[in-house]
């Protein structure tokens, strides 16, 4: 218990000096941080489905962009405040989640990867074809930013703030979550399912309920994120490479932590801010390169399935165990 | 207090049950026997609904279990134990216990989320009774291992710790002795018959005759998927001949 606040301390501390340190020391736009923050989010709820219950799931982007487009939709077309967007868009993330998870649950191992895969693909096809709901390929415009009263909450920092509280918060929550009841439960239908079901686990409900549970932190941060985006939502988001990026930061970061998963998205979000570094180094534009990114993924992801396949922070925790 | 009526199963065409019919009353202990393939596992899957039946129905307590899913008859209070256990090996020892506390499975997800402070008491309180099965079955020592650690006859014993954490009336054990030594054997038929005195039928499935003799009240025998004989142990000791010449095998059915 004292090891994970002492864990926890460290982290938040880490992430209330980062924006400091990159504004003011290394000079650098805060955006990318502020992108890790929303990853954090998507990251840590999908390792409660594939690290804990051991469901892969590739279609987990697919509830981040029903969150920011329910969001954005109710804000632009109803002209709804952030205190309504929100609910309602975490909502539809509950409702989508369920709808989803109940066919798609009873499916195992690789056909339940390959439907959730699919449904990444179709609700990314929806978003660009329902051109007079979300605005085709051109997305959603002139969103509002988050404000209460006459404060409106419109600066990089202010974003970082918000979308990091809520962050942390999700680490925080899920990292208590997966030693609790529900949490053990979960391990042990991923250890066994047919002893889980004889010992008294619903296994269906409980799968479908962490599904649904991770869908609705989803749509969650794809709210913020219509809120924090300066203004503008487009399809290109939320393809199924945004779905691809989170499972790959749940792998690097090991399949059994929360801080683990918040690690890798850390990392994997700041990848391509890195490699732009290097390019400039050597005076060439390395993001010119088409796919770089996507090509250092893949093989940061087979090193790692190679050298750990447990993940970063895999190892550690055994030891120390 | 359990009644199987007329089960039958199929696989394909092959006949794993043929109209099974029989009984088991509160506080016995039955012992089912027969050789491989007779269809003895296939009885307890349909008993616990991991395999439906092709035909017939399961009562117990006069309520027709068939149907079922395998959790639900769990709650009921018909419990079984596995072959080649099936730890959790993602959990701890203790763990693997507490996770079949009904008291577990009833914490929901909203409880999780918002009263933080009445879990700690609830979690407290989960463990202590996961740690007096694991005392019941002699593996309190090792609670804090990881579960993929113990040895295989310390395994068996977690298997029956965490089906006794299921609050069971009704205990269904398959081969409990399968694969241990002497030493081991006798641990185990301490601990059955422990269970047993804390007033839990038993239904067991055992290739050790001389395990059952001295435990069960009376024995089943099943082959090919058919009951062909039922009795006391003394009586079954007797029709010992004629089982041997049945299944031609004698040196495997030695007392």
């Amino acid at each position: 218990m004292r090891r994970d606040l002492k864990k926890g301390v460290i982290f938040a501390l880490i992430v209330v000096t980062a924006p400091f340190i990159f504004r003011y020391v290394i000079f650098y736009p805060l955006e990318p941080l502020l992108r890790a923050g929303f990853f954090v989010m998507l990251a840590v709820s999908l390792s409660l489905v594939v690290g804990l219950a051991g469901q892969i799931s590739l279609g987990h982007g697919a509830f981040f962009g029903i969150g920011a487009y329910t969001a954005g939709i109710m804000a632009t077309k109803l002209n709804l405040p952030f205190f309504l967007t929100i609910p309602i868009g975490t909502l539809s993330g509950i409702i989508a989640g369920f709808l989803i998870g109940y066919p798609v649950l009873k499916l195992k191992s690789y056909y339940l990867a390959l439907a959730t895969l699919i449904i990444g693909i179709a609700t990314y096809e929806f978003f660009k074809a329902a051109d007079s709901l979300t605005g085709g390929e051109m997305g959603l415009y002139n969103l509002p930013n988050i404000q209460i009263g006459k404060i409106e909450f419109y600066s990089p920092f202010s974003h970082y703030f918000i979308v990091w509280s809520f962050a942390l918060l999700t680490v925080f929550f899920c990292d208590f979550f997966s030693t609790s009841p529900v949490g053990k439960r979960l391990k042990a239908l991923h250890s066994d399912e047919e002893a889980a079901e004889c010992v008294g686990i619903d296994v269906f409900g409980l799968k479908l309920k962490v599904f649904v549970f991770a869908s609705a932190i989803a749509a969650f941060a794809g709210t913020l994120f219509a809120h924090c985006s300066y203004g503008t939502i487009y399809p290109g988001e939320f393809d199924v490479g945004l779905s691809i990026k989170i499972i790959t930061m749940v792998v690097l970061g090991g399949m059994y932590s929360v801080y683990g998963a918040a690690m890798g998205a850390v990392i994997v979000s700041l990848v391509p801010e890195v490699i732009r570094r290097i390019g400039d180094f050597f005076y060439m534009d390395l993001t010119q390169v088409t796919h770089i990114n996507d090509i250092i993924f893949g093989i940061i992801l087979i090193l790692f399935m190679i050298f750990s396949p447990e993940g970063i922070l895999a190892k550690k925790e055994e030891k120390s165990a | 207090m359990l009644e199987v009526k007329g089960v039958s199963r199929y696989f394909g065409g092959l006949v794993a049950l043929e109209d099974v019919f029989l009984e088991v009353r509160e506080g016995e202990i039955v012992g089912l026997m027969g050789p491989n393939g007779a269809g003895k596992t296939t009885l307890f899957n349909v008993i616990t609904n991991l395999i439906p039946p092709s035909k017939g129905e399961v009562y117990f307590k006069g309520e027709k279990i068939t149907g079922l899913a395998p959790h639900e008859v769990t709650r009921k209070g018909v419990v079984r134990t596995f072959q080649n256990v099936r730890v959790f090996e993602h959990l701890t020892v203790l763990e693997n216990v507490e996770v079949a506390v009904p008291e577990n499975n009833r914490t929901g997800f909203l409880q999780v989320m918002f009263p933080f402070f009445k879990l700690n008491s609830l979690n407290g309180f989960i463990e202590e009774k996961a740690y007096t099965y694991l005392k019941i079955v002699g593996l309190a020592h090792l609670a804090r291992k990881n579960s993929s650690s113990l040895t295989f006859g310390q395994q068996r014993l977690l298997g029956i710790a965490r089906a006794l954490a299921c609050e069971p009336e009704f205990l269904l054990f398959d081969e409990p002795s399968a694969g241990l030594n002497r030493q081991e054997i006798s641990e185990l038929l301490k601990v059955i018959e422990n269970i047993h005195q804390r007033g839990t039928t038993i239904f067991i499935i055992e290739h050790n005759i001389g395990m059952l003799m001295s435990l069960a009240q009376r024995i089943i025998v099943l082959d090919r998927g058919k009951k062909i004989l039922e009795g006391t142990p003394e009586r079954i000791r007797e029709e010992k001949k004629i089982l041997d010449i049945y299944f031609g095998r004698r040196e495997k059915c030695s007392v």
